[in-house]
């Protein structure tokens, strides 16, 4: 016999559905492209002058373990904002992208009362837990004990109310003045991970704190959110508007719907302005400002429907019907660069040049989000470099693909710099470049190191990876992986997998075992790469002389061709195969490669001319390698590039000083 | 009139003072020789005997000239050391120039041989110097308290503004506000130095003011001769960055080409300044010839003759003046102070006086 609770589960969900204006009046997906482990249906009002949401919310939520679950877990990721103590504060240092708490700016959240649909109160039930670092004033996550545990394979629905006071606008979320970015705003449910899935072994929920260098980890499911608020405001969400509701006066209420998400947001301003547009069957709606429409409006929606297409051809079409892509307030910028799913902010500055193309750079990266966070959900807890770096790895070829690989940053003045130069840059400049593996729990990362190691690192990481096995091979990883894992929640080894069952295949011959050495090393070690050229030397072959056994030589005279010398040095723990091209005197070249094992290697060439050059990685398939500089040498260096360096700083010095003739 | 008088007479002055546009854009490109050595030097340094460099295809490949300055910190503190002694000596270069060519734009009379510009630079130099840090004290100043009330101001609108615009605009306005400021604090040193060579004015702070004051008495026609040179300098800024960023310079033959079209460039941009100068020599006579009958020019502090002298004939030819000069000063300080061991004889300076 089933559990009473579980006896009225299916007349739950019939309940939430139908007494739920608006939800399923509008199916965006006959067919459902996740499992939908969650449905969530949330009455919320906005008190614009109180800060302050009160909502009511039925969640349900599908066992799909092969055991009995006794408990719930949830994030409340406003109480990170509560006070000086929380885990996010202190791991910050109470300084939040350079941004400090004021009295009246710390937000929270408050679950008042909780039931099963049955009536059966759960409020006593809820304690807050600390599963990572047991800090007693962390209340980010809220565990409740349930009267009768969950069997496999069915759904408990619960209902409960909560208010929330919004913090002034912080890690992507708050008010400032009249905008409103409202993201992880809701008690969520964390993910239960039944044994098997990603790291788990025996099953559990995996409901991290929220730290301050974290982000989120939800279950795919659908969404039917009622948002009340004054009339005024423009509003933009997840999903897609289904009724407009005017309340008397003053109030309205709009009903989005999102179906095959793992997260909702909503921003509200008086202030927006929209711009519409369609992408193939996709609208694209930017909310923007007065101020800002025309160029500033036209190159988010440009960046958008780059990204669109680069997606679509690279690995599918995207598949909701709506992204909203919002504009922060001018001051609101706090509230700018984020995704969630259908709808990703941005950052623009009225007045920069359009060439400084961050609102490009920043548009591009977060659309890119919908795929690796919005359908492939990793957990981002703990495996951030899977969506930020595999993201950041795409922003680069879309930036290049859509603005030129040296221009896709900055075109200005004669001054350009590349996305992907910038991202292999970030990464060598690191003071530390050693200090912490990839694969780390960002909190647990050296200080300083999260964005670069998860960004940056794994970026350069992904593209060598491109330059070891060809694009066309990178590109069937990607598709795979891909394809293999939207709307499921893979880790690092369901990656290497794919990378290993693609480049066996496709690359018998060269990495028959795969790539996991690779791995290893970049994504578990904290070594760097480095491969130098460490020196040439040529000389002619010379006729044998002196004593030998039944005879004396005395031949003196050039005999043949040269013999160079070519000495290459590896200086970092990294060990890659690497090309190298030797050129002669002659102009005559050749590629070799050496398999990067030994600390240095030896190469002997016997030609008609001398080596003149030598270059490691002459196509920069390579860029993990941490300094270019030493990967070459010529033994007759060409005055004409210093010359031209000297030529370029004279005429800029004598401009200089020309204009202090002023004086 | 008198404006297009200014811009007649001055080119006129301009033309004749020919060698004074070559001094002045030898002394910026003698100047700027040593940095750009030094530059090449720890270039070398630094990329040694990679092909690095060559990748340099562009004048600003961001990956190569950030590896280069990332692996080689030493480089950047070389280069920006270099490039402030070189600064200083500019100015010094500079101070050591401008009488001369202000005196060759003013007297017809005079001969316009380099050595006699240099000659007669020389005598103006210590005054030129310390008008220069007058008007670097001023503009730090003055630019010092509009950067602060810029941010005081941006501040209260980043507070209170609805939109960046109106930070923009403020941020704008004050921008223009400071080009002007700029612009007139640098007029005023020209029409001080104006003074010094044509009214033989001895202090350098008092010259700068009364420089000032000749200005703003005069502001239309003086402030139009500026903005030809702003404009001009701009124009000729604007072309030579043209040309830069769409010529790609690759050997040593291009390297040779574009030198001499730069160096064209900055011979027009010296033409420009020394053509400013004419010009407001050609207002301060006029204005000085409607208001007092003569000397349009104060005495040359050389008695330099058409026939050009020798540079020993130059310095020895130096006129006894009215007012000691500055040097004459200093050694009366000094013989006063050496008083005081009378078993010294004061040195002699070597520079005979009649």
């Amino acid at each position: 016999m089933k559990p009473l609770l579980l006896q009225f589960a299916p007349l739950a969900i019939l309940s939430l559905a139908v007494c739920s204006p608006g939800s399923a009046r509008q199916t965006i997906f006959v067919t459902p492209l996740s499992d939908r482990i969650v449905q969530y249906s949330i009455d919320v009002t906005l008190d614009v002058d109180a800060k302050t949401l009160t909502g009511r919310q039925r969640v349900s939520w599908r066992n799909t373990s092969t055991k009995p679950v006794s408990d719930l877990q949830f994030h409340l990721y406003l109480n990170a904002f509560k006070n000086s103590e929380t885990t996010l504060m202190r791991e910050a240092g109470g300084v939040l992208r350079n941004n400090t708490m004021g009295a009246n700016d710390w937000g929270w959240i408050d679950v008042v009362r909780m039931k099963t649909l049955a009536g059966e109160d759960l409020s006593a039930r809820m304690q807050f837990i600390q599963p990572d670092d047991g800090n007693v004033h962390d209340q980010t996550v809220l565990r409740v004990v349930l009267p009768r545990a969950v069997p496999a394979g069915e759904t408990i629905v619960v209902e409960l109310d909560f208010t929330a006071r919004l913090p002034k606008l912080v890690r992507r979320t708050g008010y400032m003045e009249d905008y409103y970015m409202v993201g992880q705003w809701f008690p969520k449910l964390g993910v239960y991970e039944p044994a098997g899935m990603r790291y788990s072994t025996n099953g559990g929920w995996n409901c991290h704190q929220f730290h301050a260098n974290t982000e989120f980890y939800a279950d795919f499911g659908v969404y039917d959110v009622r948002i009340t608020l004054p009339k005024a405001y423009v509003v933009g969400a997840t999903g897609i508007l289904v009724s407009d509701v005017v309340r008397g006066d003053t109030a309205r209420t709009l009903t989005f719907r999102a179906e095959d998400v793992h997260d909702f947001a909503w921003t509200a301003s008086p202030d927006y302005r929209v711009v519409e547009k369609k992408w193939r069957n996709v609208s694209i709606r930017l909310l923007t400002h007065e101020h800002r429409l025309g160029e500033i409006a036209d190159r988010y929606v440009r960046a958008t429907e780059h990204a669109l297409d680069y997606f679509a051809d690279w690995l599918m079409p995207y598949p909701y019907p709506m992204i909203t892509v919002v504009d922060p307030a001018f001051r609101a910028e706090e509230g700018g660069g984020m995704e969630y799913p259908m709808l990703i902010t941005g950052g623009s500055l009225r007045g920069l040049p359009s060439t400084l193309r961050l609102t490009e750079i920043v548009t591009i990266h977060e659309f890119g989000h919908q795929y690796w966070y919005g359908m492939i959900g990793n957990n981002e807890f703990e495996e951030a470099w899977l969506d930020e770096g595999v993201n950041q790895y795409s922003e680069g070829r879309i930036m290049s693909w859509a603005y030129g690989k040296q221009t896709s940053t900055l075109d200005l003045w004669g001054i350009r710099i590349g996305d992907e130069e910038q991202t292999r840059l970030q990464y060598t400049g690191m003071k530390y470049p050693s200090n912490s593996p990839i694969a780390t729990l960002p909190w647990n990362m050296a200080p300083g190191s999260y964005s670069t190691l998860s960004y940056a690192k794994t970026a350069v990481v992904l593209a060598t990876l491109e330059g070891l096995v060809g694009r066309e091979v990178m590109d069937e990883i990607m598709k795979t992986f891909f394809m293999r894992w939207k709307f499921k929640h893979p880790c690092e080894r369901d990656f290497r997998a794919v990378v290993n069952e693609v480049v066996s295949s496709r690359l018998r011959d060269r990495f028959s075992e795969g790539m996991d050495w690779y791995f290893d090393q970049t994504l578990h070690g904290t070594e760097i790469c480095d491969y130098a050229v460490a020196n040439i030397s040529s000389s002619p072959q010379r006729s044998k002389r002196g004593r030998f056994e039944d005879s004396v030589l005395t031949g003196t005279g050039r005999l043949g061709p040269y013999e160079s010398v070519v000495i290459l040095a590896r200086k970092g723990g990294i060990r890659l195969p690497v090309e190298f091209r030797v050129t002669f005197e002659d102009g005559s070249t050749r590629t070799d490669s050496w398999d990067g094992q030994e600390r240095w290697k030896r190469y002997t060439y016997t030609h008609a001319a001398a080596v003149t050059e030598v270059t490691i990685d002459p196509h920069k398939k390579i860029p993990l390698d941490i300094s270019l500089l030493n990967n070459s040498m010529t033994v007759s260096p060409d005055p004409v590039s210093s010359s031209r360096v000297a030529w370029k700083v004279f005429q800029w010095v004598q401009n200089l000083l020309s204009m202090m003739m002023l004086f | 009139m008198i404006l297009l008088q200014m811009i007649h007479d001055g080119f006129l002055a301009t033309a004749r003072a020919w060698r004074a546009i070559v001094l002045l854009a030898l002394v910026s490109a003698i100047s700027a020789l040593p940095v750009s050595m030094l530059v090449r030097g720890q270039w070398d340094k630094a990329v040694q005997s990679s092909l690095f460099s060559e990748q340099l295809m562009e004048w600003f490949d961001f990956t190569v000239i950030t590896e280069v300055i990332q692996k080689n910190p030493g480089v950047t503190q070389a280069v920006v050391s270099g490039v402030l002694a070189m600064l200083l000596l500019h100015a010094l270069a500079v101070a050591l120039v401008g009488g001369g060519i202000i005196r060759a734009a003013a007297d017809p009379a005079m001969p316009r041989t380099i050595r006699a510009i240099l000659s007669v630079g020389g005598e103006y130099a210590g005054r030129f110097l310390r008008l220069m840090l007058v008007e670097a004290v001023l503009i730090l100043v003055v630019g010092g308290i509009m950067v602060v009330a810029a941010a005081v101001v941006v501040q209260g609108f980043v507070q209170n503004a609805e939109r960046e615009t109106s930070i923009i605009n403020a941020l704008y306005t004050f921008g223009a506000l400071g080009v002007i400021v700029f612009y007139f604090l640098l007029a005023w040193g020209d029409y001080g130095r104006v003074h010094i060579v044509m009214n033989g004015d001895r202090s350098a702070f008092k010259s700068y003011f009364r420089g000032a004051a000749f200005h703003l008495r005069h502001v239309l026609p003086a402030a139009s001769m500026h903005a030809l040179l702003a404009g001009g300098t701009l124009l000729m800024l604007w072309l030579h960055w043209i040309i830069d960023d769409r010529i790609s310079v690759d050997s040593r033959l291009m390297i040779a080409a574009t030198f001499v079209v730069f160096e064209l460039i900055m011979l027009v941009r010296s033409g420009i300044r020394v053509w400013n100068y004419g010009s407001a020599v050609v207002l301060w006579n006029s204005v000085k010839s409607s208001s007092v009958p003569e000397p349009t020019v104060a005495p040359l502090p050389a008695m330099i003759s058409p026939v050009e002298p020798s540079f020993t004939q130059i310095i020895q030819s130096a006129p006894r003046t009215v007012e000691p000069e500055p040097t004459q000063r200093r050694r009366k300080i000094r013989s006063r102070t050496m008083a005081k061991k009378p078993q010294r004889k004061p040195k002699s300076s070597g520079r005979k006086r009649t």
